[in-house]
């Protein structure tokens, strides 16, 4: 049987449908969730997306982060489900403190939309293991609330722990602290990126298909533990 | 505004509520508590920077800006050391993001609050002419 894969549609989510579709390019089921629900169906993993949740009112991912869904999100990450937060999914597991940090505004204060060179500094998270350390990959940056910042405590736990998952190669596009482009909690299951891997897994509508082993990951992931 | 005439429909109570003073507008005390939330000194404020930058392009010189954010709460009644607590915590749990901002809670009362709608009030000042009703008005829609 298919791992079961769930993706939140929040309101004012943008990139869920495209992260449905990842799952499915990688040969998981996707299974669509609802921010209002109190079940996750039963799924294997999660996948919150990018997007506008809440028109980003009051701030980013701070209203999407009391979702109903969420408690269950919460609960299910603590006994080690992974979860992924992709972009505005990051800003909402920071809000949840699944993460540390929080995503501010741009340093460069425009919207940042390109094809963003990342290096992947840990391959110890349920989404990246199929990855090589110090891998250079593609995948798509858009947003313009993308800066990473963390107390200096914070980031020095953070580097110390190997949980800096993902660094910007090149200009630091954001203004993240250290080049962080993503990051893992103590334990791998529950992982935030900045940019957008589910736009880098069909050769028709991305620029490379870097985005796949990711989601091929937590599939790996997923078979050694059914 | 309903006119005396009305009076009559405007349920249980109504000839005690007239004999109190149907003229006069009911003034509930509102309290309002405000929560200022501003970025922690240490964080990079963009949007300051850019109104800043603003500023000095429109010939404000020497005016440094960090931008924050205004929560205007009002309360019904007063605001008890309990309710005082409650919108602290309220501003710890979603108004603010303490990993990266600072609040500030302080109460102003507002004596000026609302007009309560379920006192029959007159229509202008021709009842009761020892009662400026528009100038209260006036207040209370402010």
């Amino acid at each position: 049987m298919a791992p079961r894969i769930g993706v939140v549609t929040f309101p004012g989510s943008l990139d869920d449908h495209d992260a449905l579709r990842a799952v499915r390019i990688a040969g998981a089921e996707a299974v669509a969730l609802w921010h209002g629900s109190d079940s996750l169906d039963g799924v294997d993993a999660v996948v919150l997306p990018g997007g506008f949740s809440y028109g980003d009112y009051l701030r980013c991912g701070a209203i999407a982060r009391f979702a109903p869904v969420m408690d269950e999100v919460v609960r299910a990450a603590g006994a080690g489900m992974p979860v992924l937060g992709i972009c505005n999914g990051f800003q909402i597991l920071c809000e949840a403190h699944l993460l540390p940090g929080a995503l501010i505004r741009n340093d460069v204060r425009t919207f940042v939309c390109r094809d963003q060179g990342l290096r992947v500094e840990s391959v110890d998270t349920t989404w990246t293991s199929r990855f090589e350390v110090g891998q250079e990959i593609e995948i798509v940056l858009k947003n313009g609330e993308g800066g990473f910042v963390a107390d200096a405590e914070t980031v020095a736990r953070l580097e110390g722990e190997g949980r800096v998952v993902f660094r910007y190669t090149g200009a630091n596009p954001n203004g993240s602290v250290n080049d962080i482009a993503g990051i893992c909690n103590e334990r791998g299951n529950v992982v935030g990126l900045m940019p957008h891997p589910e736009h880098n897994v069909d050769p028709l509508t991305g620029p490379s298909l870097d985005g796949r082993p990711i989601f091929a990951s937590v599939l790996d992931f997923l078979g050694a533990h059914v | 505004m309903q006119s005396t005439s009305n009076l009559c429909r405007a349920g249980p109570g109504w000839r005690a509520k007239a004999a109190l003073g149907a003229g006069v507008p009911r003034i509930r005390a509102m309290a309002r508590v405000v929560v200022d939330v501003m970025p922690k000194p240490e964080i990079l404020d963009p949007q300051g920077k850019a109104v800043t930058g603003a500023l000095g392009r429109l010939g404000f010189s020497g005016l440094a800006v960090r931008q924050g954010k205004r929560f205007e709460i009002e309360v019904d009644g007063e605001v008890t050391p309990d309710r005082l607590a409650d919108i602290e915590r309220a501003a710890e749990t979603l108004l603010a993001n303490t990993v990266i901002e600072t609040y500030d809670v302080r109460v102003e009362t507002d004596v000026a609050g609302t007009v309560d709608e379920a006192a029959p009030t007159a229509q202008g000042g021709t009842d009761h002419p020892g009662h400026d009703v528009d100038h209260l008005n006036e207040e209370t829609t402010a």
